[in-house]
């Protein structure tokens, strides 16, 4: 029984995340960057970096065969700033649909959020670092961003290896369920974009399969 | 904001729950306190689900002081201050899929708010709330805030006075938690941890005979 405002707001609030990828080779971020910055608001301020440890939690139990994981990440930039963010599936719908869409709850929160986790019942799965840029463009969000292994757990600024010689492009938005239009505005963003980086909607369980 | 006190209010003999609360507004308001509108503090209680995870509860509490925020307390202790959407991460830990158990369940009957009349009288905030537990009246909350400080110790006897003239002497001294409370800067899980404390007394206490306002 929740206070109808309550479900009222939270019916309101954007879970929905429309979302396309593609990567680059390292020696081709400078012309990307190039690009993007001229595309994307505020294209006369330098371009927001970002340094963000991710450390992934999952609770399970017997009766309970897949895990439910929370990713927690901590900005190495803005130390004060924590956020709780949960992922739901990606689904691939078909191929009139542009984008990938997937849940996606992301919630700031106080600074003993690990604690708190752990005292819920979750464990650490696991941790990396990503380093990157960050760009918006109207409600799109742009990140270019590098994914770095941590050789020593715990240890985000020294010991870090990066996995490959190539950087993560993500194009994503927020949006609450039924907006199919923005898939649009993605798709068409996402042309101004190449030939430098080829952004599209990647099915996650084939890479999985892929993995195993 | 600034430090908040709360107290409980018993209900004198022969009168009613909505009995008390009037008059208790009326003294506020002959004070010269000006309505500032409603306000209303919610509690729903969680309870760990299976062997595996160690017996928790999580009480998930808002304030309608901090409208955007949700409170997530725990026995140990711990609270967790987040933006609204935590409730849509909790329904997740709730959630039960066919064949499978949830991580946590919530507690039937365990709804428990303290909703009433806010107040404004210069730097203090006033609030008179009637405790219900699953729409059952239980008891009467007073909130007397202190805006302009955020160290308890340093301003309890301003308090003390204010909450003196509404309460009588159920305030003749600071509240336990604040009491115990070894960080001299007030924060507002601190306001959210003295209503948990006095929402679970009320929760132990025998459901009272009395017919609800």
């Amino acid at each position: 029984m929740m206070d109808p405002q309550l479900a009222q707001a939270l019916k309101a609030a954007p879970t929905n995340e429309y979302l396309l990828q593609g990567s680059i080779l390292d020696s081709s971020l400078e012309v990307l960057l190039c690009r993007l910055k001229g595309l994307c608001d505020h294209a006369d301020s330098p371009e927001e970096k970002f340094v963000d440890h991710e450390m992934v939690y999952a609770i399970k139990n017997a009766s309970i065969p897949q895990p439910l994981q929370y990713s927690v990440r901590h900005s190495l930039v803005q130390p004060e700033n924590w956020q709780l963010r949960y992922l739901g599936h990606s689904e691939m719908g078909d191929k009139s649909r542009h984008t990938l869409i997937r849940n996606c709850v992301d919630v700031a929160t106080s600074d003993n959020v690990l604690q708190f986790l752990h005292e819920v019942g979750f464990r650490l799965d696991h941790e990396f670092v990503v380093k990157g840029f960050y760009f918006h463009k109207g409600r799109m969000k742009v990140t270019v961003s590098k994914i770095f292994k941590m050789m020593q757990q715990g240890h985000t600024t020294d010991n870090l290896e990066s996995i490959v010689p190539s950087y993560l492009v993500e194009l994503s938005v927020l949006a609450t369920a039924g907006q199919d239009a923005i898939a649009e505005d993605m798709k068409n963003f996402a042309e101004q974009l190449k030939p430098l980086v080829q952004l599209e909607k990647i099915d996650h369980r084939r890479l999985q399969a892929t993995g195993t | 904001m600034g430090v908040v006190c709360i107290f409980s209010y018993a209900v004198p003999e022969g009168k009613s729950g909505q009995q008390a609360v009037d008059m208790l507004q009326k003294n506020v308001e002959l004070l010269g306190a000006t309505r500032s509108g409603n306000f209303c503090v919610d509690c729903e209680t969680y309870q760990s689900n299976s062997q595996n995870i160690s017996q928790r509860l999580i009480h998930i509490l808002h304030n309608s002081e901090h409208p955007a925020s949700c409170f997530a307390a725990l026995d140990t202790g711990t609270i967790l201050v987040s933006d609204l959407l935590f409730d849509v991460l909790m329904s997740k830990l709730t959630a039960a899929k066919t064949g499978r158990e949830s991580f946590y369940q919530q507690r039937k009957g365990f709804r428990i708010e303290s909703r009433g009349q806010r107040y404004e009288l210069w730097d203090f905030v006033i609030k008179i709330g009637s405790v219900s537990l699953a729409s059952n009246f239980k008891g009467i909350l007073v909130e007397v805030e202190y805006c302009p400080c955020v160290v308890a110790s340093d301003c309890w006897n301003l308090i003390k006075e204010m909450a003196q003239s509404i309460v009588g002497n159920v305030a003749d001294n600071p509240p336990m938690y604040i009491k115990n409370k070894t960080d001299p800067v007030y924060s507002p899980s601190d306001t959210v941890n003295q209503y948990l404390e006095h929402f679970n007394n009320f929760r132990k206490t025998a459901p009272q005979g009395q017919p609800s306002r």
